[in-house]
């Protein structure tokens, strides 16, 4: 059956809305045999279904397991079309740092989180969750991201980030990146208090506020 | 302000008085209080707080002396309903940490459900512990002390017993899994109540539970109506049935759509019922829809009392005082979740110098 390129990526976003992970496969596959860029079909097709999925989550909605299972979906088509991508570094927004801090285990928003910067674009390097002030330090140092985000949900392990702050700054890292924080009980004021440059109250918003740090930075050079 | 403080009636008979619907001089404080009994015992951490019940405990009964509150001690399960099941727990013993974690859950995959089998209390470390933790308190009259009861709910089942990623995926991919897992720590939960109420009767303990993996920041009133909603509702029946006076339920995260789809309704309380919602249900919302058959608990911020300043916080308490006070089954003060362990103990103490100021009958 023949597809127009919109059709194709018409249904991948069908498809990742839905959380069809078949129906993304096969249309990853019709991609690569009708010869539509695989890099534009991930981002036009998948990614602006995760973009849908992001909008529904932020208005209530739909929940963290249907975001979930698009983002389930959307694994099975990039899957197939990885191999093919080719990268055009310009385009990719920014690169994140993301970790919940020490003491804390409570990690699906920060998935959910990372979920929704690799759909925008942004190159995430995922620590994890209870993550040691120094294993930060020492990405940071290897991997130079523009933002790092930090995760909180315990009001314990809240405390632990202007901690965080003050060993980034000892360890003269602090230069070049900027900080955003998030989780339960932290609040807009408790960011700027510990001198964060940001703070999402959920998933969405994070992102909204990566891509505002990302444009004031690409401004500013 | 002065001494006739000094004159109230004692901090575990005015609770008793509340739940059995007396008179109470003025409007108890529960302030929701584990690890932070531990902090303002000079504990460097909550390790010990929450894997030595003796010690837990002893922090809990001074801590109310010290604070003058009406909190009856809260007994957690020192195997969080994790290592009950065979998952790893780790205990508090970094000063980051504010409560156990569950390192890994037994079920990672769907074939590792075969490996789920319902424990029996009798035979589970952990239980041992929780039952010698209610025989102290008991043998201190700490009655009722209130002892965490997990069963049936998503959050007693995803992450404790089940990766909580797969869990939440599998509400669509393999519904049978969740069917089987939610059935299994329901009864789980029903075996501990059997358990506890042999060994020590029904009249020294009421249980509580927690549900923050249920609130609509996670899963929708649907799938909250369709999974969790019929297993709770037999948990707590089966825990009257055994004639367990109440449950006080901390409904942890936004409810507010599990609310209005009349869930939360169904869920059987005792007559009367502790009913806490957190901040994000309004308090006078929880007294319209509850109260008539319920104590209402709330709702102090949590983050306000561990970062505002004390004049903030006790206004903030005077506030849900003269709004709750005249909630017809009764009402406590109460943080709107755990509070904070390293709360400021004079924002703390704002809780219950706001209530002998403003919550007087």
């Amino acid at each position: 059956m023949e597809y127009s390129e919109k059709e194709i990526l018409d249904s991948l976003t069908k498809a990742v809305v839905a959380g069809d992970g078949d129906a993304c496969a096969k249309f990853a596959r019709v991609v690569l045999e009708m010869g539509v860029n695989p890099y534009k079909a991930l981002m036009e097709g998948c990614a602006r279904g995760m973009e849908v999925m992001s909008e529904r989550y932020d208005k209530g909605e739909v929940f963290v397991p249907e975001i979930l299972l698009s983002a389930d979906a959307m694994n099975q088509a990039i899957e197939i079309l990885k191999p093919y991508v080719k990268v055009d570094k310009s385009k990719v927004p920014g690169k994140v740092v993301l970790g919940v801090v020490e003491g804390d285990v409570h990690d699906i928003g920060k998935n959910i989180v990372k979920i929704l910067l690799e759909v925008a674009g942004y190159t995430v390097i995922d620590l994890g969750k209870d993550v040691q002030g120094i294993k930060f330090v020492d990405t940071i140092i290897a991997e130079r991201p523009d933002i790092v985000g930090l995760s909180a949900l315990m009001t314990t392990s809240m405390m632990g980030m202007p901690e965080l702050m003050r060993l980034f700054a000892q360890s003269r890292v602090r230069e070049g990146i900027s900080v955003i924080i998030g989780g339960g009980p932290v609040t807009k004021e408790f960011a700027e208090k510990i001198g964060a440059d940001g703070y999402g109250t959920n998933a969405p918003e994070a992102v909204r506020v990566c891509d505002k740090i990302m444009h004031d930075k690409r401004g500013a050079n | 302000m002065g001494s006739y403080w000094l004159k109230e009636m004692d901090p575990m008979v005015r609770f008793n008085a509340m739940i059995r619907g007396e008179k109470v001089d003025r409007v108890p404080v529960l302030p929701f209080a584990l690890g932070h009994c531990a902090h303002v015992m000079g504990h460097p951490n909550l390790g010990d707080f929450y894997s030595k019940l003796d010690v837990n405990v002893k922090c809990q009964m001074l801590a109310r002396e010290l604070y003058g509150w009406d909190q009856p001690t809260m007994l957690m399960n020192p195997g969080y309903y994790c290592a009950d099941w065979g998952g790893e727990i780790e205990y508090p013993y970094r000063p980051t940490q504010g409560s156990i974690a569950c390192k890994r859950a037994l079920v990672q995959t769907p074939e590792d459900m075969d490996k789920m089998q319902v424990p029996d209390p009798s035979k589970v470390p952990s239980m041992h512990a929780l039952l010698d933790g209610l025989k102290l308190a008991i043998s201190y009259k700490q009655l009722p002390t209130m002892v965490w009861i997990h069963g049936g709910w998503i959050s007693s089942t995803a992450r404790g017993v089940v990766q909580l990623d797969k869990f939440l995926l599998w509400l669509y991919k393999a519904p049978d899994l969740v069917n089987k897992s939610l059935d299994m720590t329901m009864e789980y939960g029903n075996r501990v109540m059997e358990y506890l109420v042999n060994e020590v009767g029904n009249e020294t303990w009421l249980p509580f539970d927690t549900c923050p993996i249920d609130s609509n920041v996670l899963v929708s009133p649907e799938f909250f109506g369709k999974f969790p909603l019929p297993r709770v509702i037999k948990l707590h029946q089966k825990g009257l049935d055994l004639g367990l006076p109440m449950w006080f339920t901390h409904w942890c995260g936004n409810h507010n759509p599990n609310i209005n789809a009349g869930h939360v309704d169904q869920v059987p309380m005792g007559e009367p019922g502790l009913m806490h919602f957190d901040d994000t249900v309004p308090l006078s919302k929880s007294i319209e829809r509850f109260g008539n058959k319920n104590i209402i608990l709330g709702n102090v911020n949590t983050t306000s009392l561990l970062l505002k300043p004390y004049e903030e916080v006790y206004d903030l308490c005077k506030r849900n005082i003269e709004m709750g006070k005249n909630a017809p089954k009764g009402y406590m003060v109460t943080a709107a979740c755990e509070l904070p362990p390293r709360a400021p103990p004079m924002n703390v103490y704002a809780m219950v110098k706001a209530a002998r100021e403003y919550g007087r009958y």
